[in-house]
């Protein structure tokens, strides 16, 4: 072996243990452990929960391991295939992917791990609880909100999430029933995004508004697409005001919404339910019952409203 | 001086060593890699040593090392193969599609998906040969094509639910060690590593990649391989479709993203030169092991998935700083 | 006053020494021819007197100041070009771009173009090369490429100008050109050190000649009173009285005949020629005389518009390389490295491509048949190298062989070589020619083209010229004198 790869070798072996203090934790391994396995980090929504399950995992004085798919379900079942045999005592699992794969739950429930899914459920394979926003009311509160702000007339456009996915679907059902309740606003554009992001939501506002100058109301099927829709708004310099409401209550949302950028968007207990997720996880290793459906409401937050929301995320 | 007679095949005296040694060649720098990894998480976690964590290892790479032997060839004659990823989604998807949509019998779907794979690699094969794209272009707009093309199936929404008999091959571990997909790719990985290192074909391909002009005037017939090895290449991702549908239970058109370049480093990690001319499957196993253990260990250490992000790019980076010193050295 | 000396220039790598104390002096106006065998130590002073690398010992002085320099940039700065043998311009810039490249003139924080390209015209026309400065390098030839490096070290304000084996590439007229403009630009005061192998070019234009072997100087010469054999003893350290073997005469059979042969690309038209067995039929002609073109076209390497081919009296199907090679005509082209061998391959793959289908069997290659293949073959043709070294590690002469012993293997019909022996040492020239020699004697028809006139004349029996994509003329040897070969040519 000539000196060179020593060296190298040895070059490689430093680099591992450099990052060994963030291998700590694993020396420590006295404390019960629980897995979150989230979707995609990159989204705000699934970062709050994350953080506030990290802060009630602390709390509590368990261990919370989280791993991020990227929004990719093949790696999201290697991790909770990992989870499983660093012998973690529940899982929190939020599925990655169009709708939720049932493969990670049913591993885990032959390895007798509980699990909890948040914001989507597999509908062939349903976790021991369920916890996620109530979309479909959501959604039509917020189009109630739409219909009385605009007087019931308008021009309303779309920007919907990735098509397939629960969330997206629910958020449609709601707003729809709504719009169903005010026939002076008619939707004459609709287009979907797939990252649901503000600058998917940028560009598909502006080609819509190239095709439909007269649109006066902008539904982003998230806040990042709200946002960005906005942006476009701004600078297509309009001889008319536009409505731009979100949904999600993302940090930003909410800011923007006090800034009066978006008119409204649906506060969901993100905090809340990262929590409630660690909290659930928790009775069930200690054996106790809990309801199979845990379903939350989301707040409508305006600019009146909208202060509390940003002091204290729900 | 007489240059007379020509040697044949016959008159050549059988001097055969067969060993580990020669399995291996051209994989020792990343092995060591691999070993010193494993050495790692071994001290660090006591439950990565063990042997159902050893047989998760192998089921998570599975997917990833069948687009990787491809891939091999692909590197090996001086390409690249961006569409991997997106063939492999509408593979899935006509799996999934087909037989929900059109009540297509599920073995012949597995079948279509696993052709549409190749048809991909073909059309690919063709825009780079004939229409004389270079391959990074010919094939970013195969994996934009295929990628729209799988979304298209069911606009965008997934197909769950497969037959029993199927899932079952990805999740029913035969004598508790070897599922079918495992086997699958073991097996892939043997035919891989025997066609490159001792047929004929397999040693033009090298020849292709160290110089397409050289192999051309030495009478290779190199559009011809590079067709076939494109279409290799996407017939492994249909194959890898179906390995990844029998695991999720369900198809998606969103699967395979990004895959293609996790793909390309386990080829490199594996000591293939992106130039062409360089590699070996048995490189790409043990590169394709490295990245499947870095996840795997990393989770199991419970490493925080930001600084997993971090230590996995730096890995990948010491891993080819480490092998190219070698082979200098 | 000498511009450059050298006092006592050791270097040593490793445990080799290649330069032993090294002292030479180049006066004002002065071209010092600096020959010696691959290896004797050449490039290496070449690299320490323009800065690539330091010497360990000894000293250097420039117009009487002591020089030691840091690197290439400070070399130039002093006012020292050094002219590869491979070109080293960007093909895709333009040919003033190139000139100035690294330095490019501003104004008003954009590029002066028009005042870049007047200069670089003004240099360009001034060497004799009337074409656009803003049309790109790419598609120039050999030739101008070389006159675009010459400009761009004369802007650098080059006084001493290191030409790495100039003509290499270059046919004879543009070879001519080449030394009318070294002859203007030393009555100008430019000094010269001409590294060549072409000890007849070295005669027309050197002052002094001074020669390395095995890193020592061992001798200095005034070139109008040297015979090119006491050159050749001083470089290879023996009395050479034979370049070229004895060739034996043809037999009257013809082997290939080819008839009215047209290049697609038209490189060369109408074409018609026969050789024999035992044959070997010289190719000559200046650069672009469409020479290359023709040989890989017969080699099946480039496609042909019309003509046929005849091989042993059957039809030879056209523009496939693997038909061709299948029947017996292969080809060890003019570009070694591009077009030969594979660099980073062992000799062993690179002996075994093109042969897979005679060393496999029902498509099964073993490694072990490759090696047991390539050490009879390196034996046999004395490579120096292992069957497993690379390619890349062995000097243009051995690459050669490789790429000869390649189809030595294949014992083919008609064995067709493309300027065999440029850019190789003497020693290495020699086992070639020994080689194409036996080739014949073993009733192959062997075509050679080569742009050296000595070697066409010394190895074949039958000559033919073309000018132009032309032929201008089949001459047998006893015809074919130096003269009227070079008139044909030209004409």
């Amino acid at each position: 072996m000539s000196r060179t790869r020593f060296l190298v070798a040895g070059l490689a072996a430093t680099s591992l243990l450099g990052a060994a203090p963030a291998f700590a934790p694993a020396f420590a391994q006295t404390k019960p452990a629980i897995g979150l396995a989230v979707a995609n980090l990159q989204a705000d929504f699934f970062n709050q929960i994350k953080q506030a399950a990290t802060a009630e995992a602390k709390a509590k004085g368990v261990d919370l391991i989280v791993v991020d798919a990227h929004g990719d379900s093949a790696t999201q079942v290697n991790q909770i295939q990992d989870l499983i045999t660093r012998g973690v005592k529940a899982i929190i699992y939020i599925p990655a992917g169009a709708t939720a794969a049932g493969v990670p739950v049913r591993a885990a429930q032959a390895a007798h791990i509980p699990v909890v899914a948040v914001d989507r459920n597999a509908p062939d394979a349903p976790a021991t609880s369920f916890i996620a926003s109530d979309s479909v009311a959501a959604a039509h509160t917020l189009g109630d909100y739409v219909c009385k702000q605009t007087g019931g007339k308008g021009k309303v456009a779309i920007i919907q999430g990735q098509i397939g996915t629960t969330p997206e679907m629910d958020r449609d059902k709601g707003f729809t029933e709504a719009l169903a309740a005010c026939p002076g606003l008619s939707v004459i554009a609709k287009q979907a995004s797939q990252e649901w992001s503000q600058s998917e939501g940028f560009s598909i506002a502006q080609d819509m508004l190239q095709r439909h100058p007269d649109i006066t109301v902008f539904f982003g099927r998230a806040d990042g697409l709200a946002l960005g829709a906005a942006q476009a708004v701004k600078v297509a310099n309009l001889d008319h005001p536009v409505m731009v409401v979100g949904f999600d209550g993302d940090v930003a949302g909410l800011k923007a919404v006090q800034k009066g950028t978006l008119a409204a968007t649906m506060a969901q207990k993100s905090q809340f339910m990262g929590r409630l997720a660690v909290d659930t996880a928790l009775d069930l290793v200690a054996g106790k019952s809990v309801p199979a459906q845990q379903l939350q409401s989301a707040d409508l937050a305006t600019k009146a409203n909208v202060a509390p929301f940003i002091a204290h995320h729900p | 001086m007489s240059l007379q007679p020509a040697l044949s095949a016959k008159a050549i005296p059988a001097a055969r060593r067969r060993s580990l040694a020669s399995l291996l060649s051209g994989a020792q720098g990343p092995l060591i890699g691999l070993v010193l990894l494993c050495v790692v998480f071994a001290l660090t976690t006591n439950v990565f040593l063990t042997l159902r964590n050893a047989l998760n290892v192998v089921d998570q790479v599975t997917t990833l090392g069948i687009l990787a032997l491809g891939m091999t060839g692909v590197i090996i004659i001086g390409g690249i193969d961006l569409s991997v990823g997106s063939i492999l989604a509408l593979s899935i998807m006509v799996l999934g599609w087909l037989p929900q949509q059109y009540g297509v019998p599920f073995p012949l779907a597995l079948l279509l998906c696993i052709l549409t794979g190749g048809l991909c690699g073909i059309v690919n094969g063709l825009l780079v040969t004939r229409a004389r794209l270079p391959a990074f272009i010919a094939t970013l707009t195969m994996m934009s094509v295929a990628r729209g093309l799988a979304n298209i199936t069911t606009d965008g929404q997934q197909v769950v639910g497969y037959p029993d008999w199927f899932t079952a091959l990805a999740t029913e571990r035969h004598l508790g060690i070897l599922s079918a997909t495992v086997g699958l790719f073991v097996a892939l990985s043997l035919g891989a590593w025997v066609f490159l290192r001792y047929r004929a074909t397999g040693r033009s391909l090298y020849a292709i990649g160290g110089s397409a002009e050289v192999a051309r005037l030495a009478g290779i017939p190199v559009r011809k391989l590079t067709v076939a090895v494109y279409a290799a290449s996407g017939l492994l991702a249909g194959v890898a479709a179906a390995v990844m549908a029998a695991r999720l239970d369900s198809s998606q058109p969103s699967a395979g993203l990004g895959y293609e370049l996790d793909a390309i480093a386990a080829v490199v990690i594996g000591g293939a030169s992106l130039s062409g001319g360089i590699g070996s499957i048995a490189g790409t196993v043990v590169g394709v092991f490295i990245i499947g253990v870095l996840h795997n260990g990393l989770n199991l250490v419970g490493i925080s998935p930001f600084i997993q992000q971090v230590v996995i790019g730096v890995v990948i980076a010491v891993a080819v700083t480490f092998d190219t010193l070698r082979r200098k050295a | 006053m000498a511009r450059l000396s050298l006092r006592g220039i050791t270097k040593s790598y490793g445990a080799v020494t290649v330069l032993h104390g090294i002292d030479l002096d180049v006066r004002d106006g002065e071209l010092v021819a600096l020959l010696g065998e691959n290896g004797a130590g050449k490039s290496t002073l070449s690299s320490i007197v323009s800065g690539l690398t330091p010497p360990d010992s000894g000293t250097m002085s420039w117009e009487g100041a002591p020089y030691a320099p840091a690197s290439p940039g400070d070399a130039i700065r002093h006012g020292l070009g050094l002219i590869h043998q491979e070109m080293r311009l960007l093909p895709d810039l333009s040919i003033a771009e190139n000139v100035f490249v690294g330095r490019l003139p501003m104004r008003n924080g954009a590029i002066d173009r028009a005042f870049m390209n007047r200069r670089a015209g003004e240099h360009l026309r001034a060497l004799g090369l009337d074409v656009s400065p803003s049309r790109p390098v790419r598609g120039l030839s050999v030739a101008a490429q070389q006159q675009v490096e010459i400009a761009k070290a004369l802007t650098l304000g080059a006084r001493l100008l290191i030409l790495d084996e100039p003509t290499a590439a270059l046919g004879l007229a543009e070879t001519q050109q080449l030394f009318a403009q070294i002859r203007r630009l030393k009555a100008e005061g430019v000094s010269f050190i001409y590294v060549s192998h072409r000890l007849e070019e070295i005669a027309q234009i050197a002052d002094r000649v001074v020669v390395l072997r095995d890193g020592h100087l061992v001798a200095t010469h005034d070139t109008a009173q040297v015979p090119v054999s006491t050159l050749l003893r001083d470089m290879v350290g023996r009395a050479i009285d034979r370049i070229f073997p004895e060739m034996r005469p043809p037999s009257d059979r013809a082997v290939i005949r080819i008839e009215g042969l047209t290049s697609a690309a038209g490189a060369f038209r109408d074409i018609g020629f026969s050789v024999r067995a035992g044959e070997v039929f010289g190719i000559a002609g200046i650069v672009g005389a469409g020479r290359t073109e023709l040989v890989r076209a017969i080699a099946g390497a480039d496609p042909v518009a019309s003509g046929t081919i005849t091989l042993d009296g059957d039809a030879l199907r056209l523009g496939r390389p693997d038909e061709a090679i299948r029947r017996g005509i292969v080809l060890v082209p003019e570009d070694r490295k591009g077009q030969g061998v594979v660099l980073d391959h062992s000799i062993a793959d690179n002996l075994a491509l093109g042969n897979a289908d005679r060393l496999s069997r029902r498509g099964w290659l073993l490694p072990e048949t490759v090696t047991a293949f390539a050490s009879g073959l390196v034996q046999r043709l004395g490579v120096k190298g292992r069957p497993e070294q690379s390619a890349r590690s062995l000097s243009g002469g051995n690459q050669q062989k490789v790429v000869i012993a390649r189809w030595v293997a294949r014992n083919p019909r008609v064995f067709i070589l493309d300027e065999p022996t440029r850019g190789i040492d003497m020693g290495a020239r020699a086992a070639i020619y020994d080689v194409i020699a036996a080739l014949a004697a073993d009733g192959m028809a062997v075509i050679v083209v080569s742009s050296d006139l000595e070697e066409v004349l010394g190895l074949a029996h039958t000559v033919m010229v073309l000018a132009r994509g032309r032929q201008m003329g089949v001459l047998p040897r006893d015809a074919a004198s130096n003269v009227r070969v070079m008139e044909l040519a030209t004409a």
